[in-house]
């Protein structure tokens, strides 16, 4: 069992490579995260156009609601979508929490027990499993990570070396 | 704060307007270097193709934690560091991924 917050989504949407993800794995988000995939979906922009691809997979993804809110922890740098996500996280046992923000990574990682990865290495996952071949999952990390900040730019040069 | 003695070579006009600025403000040449570099530094540091140059010299291992937080302060050192970490682990994570 995977879970996704709303850059996940978004970002897997954006490679066009959401339908394989959720064909392939047992993905699991929360009622948040479908409530910031509606509201993105609203703007006229490459991530609102992904955000209503994914909604329209929406059948094949299993939204919970979290039991107990006090679980997610909202900071300057989890929202509260991550902090939904980081409570399935705990509540279902998730091996992998995804997501693709990178500044709220480090607080990520130290509040799940679950591992916590990037899209990238999703799309690693589906080569390994025969569900990508390594040129479309090359395309769908180059479409994902086309206009990224100053942070993420060089973070994003990094990554390529895993599709090389 | 400590000092650290650096020996290097300035065109002569250079010096010479610095020692102007010097007795104008009533500082010394040193005082009139070190203030200088301070406010260029303060706003190479503002400049966001900087701040991407020193992740990437980070990221290949030239510069280390304590020199990126000091330049893109320490939430993002740490989005940085975090992320590395991750990516340096991605085949194993893609690998536990894919058996899932």
């Amino acid at each position: 069992m995977l879970v996704a917050d709303t850059s996940a989504f978004v970002s897997l949407a954006v490679g066009d490579v959401l339908r394989v993800v959720v064909a392939e794995f047992e993905v699991v988000t929360t009622e948040t995260v479908l409530d910031e995939l509606r509201e993105t979906a609203e703007y006229d922009d490459r991530h609102g156009d992904a955000a209503g691809r994914a909604l329209e997979l929406i059948e094949e993804i299993d939204v919970r609601s979290v039991v107990d809110e006090s679980e997610g922890i909202i900071t300057s740098r989890i929202d509260e979508g991550e902090a939904s996500c980081v409570a399935i996280a705990r509540e279902t046992g998730a091996e992998f929490l995804i997501t693709d923000d990178y500044r709220a990574l480090p607080e990520l990682r130290a509040a799940v027990d679950a591992r916590v990865a990037l899209s990238p290495i999703v799309l690693r996952a589906l080569v390994k499993r025969d569900a990508l071949s390594e040129d479309e999952a090359r395309a769908a990390f180059e479409t994902i990570a086309e206009q990224r900040d100053w942070l993420e730019a060089p973070i994003h040069r990094y990554t390529r070396e895993l599709f090389e | 704060m400590s000092t650290k003695r650096v020996n290097f070579r300035l065109p002569e006009e250079l010096v010479e307007q610095a020692d102007v600025a010097a007795e104008v403000t009533h500082k010394d040449r040193t005082e009139i270097l070190i203030e200088a570099l301070r406010r260029y530094l303060a706003e190479i540091e503002d400049d966001e193709e900087f701040r991407e140059a020193v992740v990437e010299l980070y990221l290949d291992g030239t510069v280390g934690f304590d020199t990126l937080a000091e330049i893109v302060g320490r939430q993002d050192a740490e989005a940085v560091r975090a992320s590395k970490e991750l990516l340096d682990d991605g085949e194993t994570l893609a690998d536990d991924l894919a058996d899932l």
